[in-house]
């Protein structure tokens, strides 16, 4: 009796109170009620608080509003003064040596109210093919890197003459067959013409200047201007 | 923040310049390549130093590996982070910076076609992209290995020529013969070097020939693209080839390969490691972190020379103990963090660096940077003062999924257009821009009034762009969105594709 109480005492819910009352009364026939209503309303009141305790307890606290944009301006100077460690640990010399002799202001010198002036033309830059001396650079990559710049300044190229043929070649779009007598001449390859061409540019672009496109050099847009200063010079 | 619309330009262009970070200067053309680079949501090809913010510690660990694999050693490093926490840029900077100083890199991402081990050549399949994805500084978008080759004669052939022998003494290829020998020699010791070593010398007698054919032959099987041993056996006379269970040996044997070469060394990148997460069957995926666990222990017990390899994935890819890398007990007991380490402690020496997201400040000092470039690079003097750079990101930071959805990827690219819209317009008002962003934020039928009206002026243009700018979902381009008034005006952009 006492152990069937305690039983009904932990599980028991209002909801299912009277349910367990009636099978009760089906196994202990000749027993008294095992509860009283009042004894319903207490347990089921017991219920309902620990509920109440349990959503309570799970529910987070409310935490003040946090702002979605926080920035601790103290913290700036520490964060630009790594940034430019690390930027000097990455850069390898020759992005060094760009940087030294012809890199442009990091901020510029004059402001005018005809800048939209110096925003590059929509259309390409590029000549036609047929009349690579025909057309100025464009004012961007002219005023970045002017011919006598790549070229020296008035020194000597760093290409030698079958290299710049070589890349006269792709520059001007000429038939594969034009290049491969260069590299036939030269005793060497395609990959390996490229490849010296690309070094010694990479001296002066901080990057390549032919790619290699399904097989094909192929002159990287960015420097078609850079390119002809150097071959043109 | 106080937006005092009362300040007068020039007080706002001191502002701005006072701001402005003493950086190294930027090229003009490796200028042009990160704003268009980042306007198109990708990673720039070059001058990623310029624009690095953060990593501080986690760049010196990653080039500390650098200079011990040069050295002869080998590294081994799983990059964790998650969905734009700046992995694959880290991955590019790394990668940029390892060929600018003569290594030799090969990148892969996984899939479910691509794994380290698979029955049906998933890890033959890796190895192939790896090995079309090789990579050196003349040769940054992959493919160098027939240049690889090619470089490698010519310099033994320069070597031999430096001894005073000439080219058309018939002692000259004799000679050559031996140097090559004594590289092919030391490569024999290794795993399948016999074979690794046989095929490079008929290269060599390829190229000799001028046998382009068989020279194409044997670029193919190092690619491992031979499927059977007939194949190789009937076109290049040796019987074995590159298979699912050997394609690791093959790395390690390039690495000492491309020493010899002249490369410091080789830098493997393999990226998406969720992907062997994902692998549904438990113990497919277990031979996989096996692999795993081989590399790791060949690079830290001096089993692999001259060889980098850096891993990236998700925290649950790695951490997750049921289907993750830590499933694995083997590799979790080696990998997992010790007791001293967390709660700010970070061990960079440790083989898992973790990447938190960039925070605000870094995110500001990133857009304060970019502004300079840009600046430079269009050649105006840059006014957004550091109460704009602020108020533009307190605008990103405030779209709706922001928190969840919002990376640096998007936050750069709507802030380039700003950037392109303020320099076109340089009368414009940049509080203004951002007012007029805030309230189509706040209210979209601003932002599609703003697209069905023509614009009359520069401002209104401008407003209009910077309107359906903020009206853009995250994720899309805005200009794809909603083509602007302003946008036809400046120069269409090279894309670059990694």
């Amino acid at each position: 009796m006492g152990y069937a109480q305690r039983l009904v005492e932990r599980i028991l819910a209002d909801e299912k109170a009277k349910t367990l009352q009636a099978r009760s009364q089906t196994i202990y026939r000749d027993e008294p009620l095992l509860f009283t209503g009042a004894d319903l309303e207490r347990f089921g009141k017991r219920t309902r608080q620990k509920k109440a305790r349990r959503t309570a307890a799970q529910k987070p606290a409310p935490t003040p509003e946090k702002p979605l944009l926080c920035i601790d301006f103290s913290q700036l100077a520490r964060i630009r003064d790594e940034a430019a460690l690390s930027c000097e640990a990455l850069l390898v010399d020759e992005e060094r040596e760009d940087v030294g002799s012809s890199g442009t202001a990091r901020i510029p010198p004059q402001i005018g109210s005809s800048c939209t002036a110096q925003i590059p033309p929509q259309t390409n830059a590029a000549p036609p093919p047929s009349q690579p001396d025909s057309a100025e650079p464009s004012s961007l990559l002219s005023d970045a890197a002017p011919p006598s710049m790549l070229s020296g300044g008035g020194e000597p190229s760093p290409l030698s003459p079958t290299e710049t043929a070589y890349l006269r070649s792709v520059f001007d779009n000429r038939p594969a067959s034009e290049r491969a007598a260069i590299v036939r001449a030269a005793d060497s390859s395609d990959a390996m013409m490229m490849d010296v061409i690309n070094e010694k540019l990479f001296d002066l672009l901080c990057d390549i200047a032919l790619a290699d496109v399904n097989g094909e050099p192929e002159l990287i847009e960015d420097y078609r201007d850079d390119v002809r200063g150097l071959i043109f010079a | 923040m106080i937006y005092d619309p009362a300040t007068p330009p020039d007080e706002k262009t001191a502002s701005a310049a006072r701001t402005s970070s003493p950086g190294p200067r930027v090229p003009k053309r490796v200028a042009a390549v990160i704003v268009n680079s980042l306007k198109g949501g990708v990673v720039p090809r070059v001058g990623l130093p310029y624009i690095t913010v953060g990593r501080t510690l986690e760049i010196q660990a990653l080039l500390h590996d650098l200079d011990l694999i040069s050295g002869g050693g080998a590294s081994f490093r799983f990059l964790v982070g998650r969905y734009g926490s700046g992995k694959s840029f880290l991955l590019q900077t790394i990668r940029n910076h390892a060929m600018g100083k003569g290594f030799a890199v090969c990148d892969a991402d996984l899939s479910p076609e691509r794994r380290l081990q698979g029955g049906q050549g998933q890890g033959l399949a890796t190895y192939r992209e790896l090995m079309r994805n090789l990579s050196v500084k003349t040769r940054p978008e992959g493919g160098a290995l027939p240049l690889v080759l090619d470089r490698w004669l010519s310099s033994v052939r320069a070597s031999v020529a430096a001894q005073g022998i000439e080219e058309r003494d018939p002692a000259f290829d004799q000679h050559v013969e031996t140097r090559i020998f004594e590289v092919l020699q030391s490569l024999e010791e290794l795993v399948h070097g016999f074979d690794f070593a046989t095929l490079l010398a008929r290269y060599h007698h390829a190229w000799r020939d001028g046998d382009d054919e068989t020279q194409a032959r044997v670029v193919k099987w190092l690619r491992g693209e031979y499927r059977t041993k007939t194949e190789a056996k009937q076109e290049l006379g040796v019987s074995s080839i590159i298979t699912d269970d050997s394609w690791y040996d093959y790395l390690k044997l390039f690495a000492c390969f491309l020493k010899s070469a002249g490369y410091q060394g080789l830098l493997v990148l393999i990226d998406e490691l969720v992907n062997l997460y994902k692998i549904p069957n438990t113990i497919a995926r277990q031979y996989n972190y096996e692999k795993i666990l081989t590399m790791y222990n060949d690079t830290l017990q001096g089993k692999a020379r001259y060889l980098g390899i850096v891993m990236g994935g998700t925290p649950q890819s790695i951490e997750d103990r049921r289907r993750g890398i830590y499933s694995y007990e083997a590799l979790r007991s080696r990998l997992a963090q010790g007791r001293f380490a967390g709660e700010g402690l970070v061990d960079l020496l440790a083989p898992v660096i973790r990447l938190e997201p960039l925070t605000h400040e870094e995110l500001l000092v990133l857009i304060e940077k970019l502004a300079d470039i840009h600046a430079g690079l269009f050649g105006y003097t840059r006014t957004l003062s550091e109460e704009d750079l602020v108020a533009f990101l307190r605008i990103e930071f405030e779209q709706v999924g922001s928190s969840s959805h919002l990376t640096p990827r998007e936050v750069i690219r709507d802030y380039i257009e700003l950037l392109d819209i303020v320099s076109q317009n340089p009368s414009v008002d940049v509080e203004r821009l951002l007012a007029a962003s805030r309230r189509a934020d706040a209210d979209p039928s601003v932002a599609s009034m703003a697209t069905s009206h023509t614009a009359a002026s520069p401002i209104d243009a401008a407003s209009t762009a910077v309107a359906n700018m903020a009206a853009t979902p995250m994720g899309a381009s805005p200009v794809d969105a909603a083509p602007t008034a302003a946008a036809p005006t400046m120069a269409p952009y090279a894309e670059f594709s990694l």
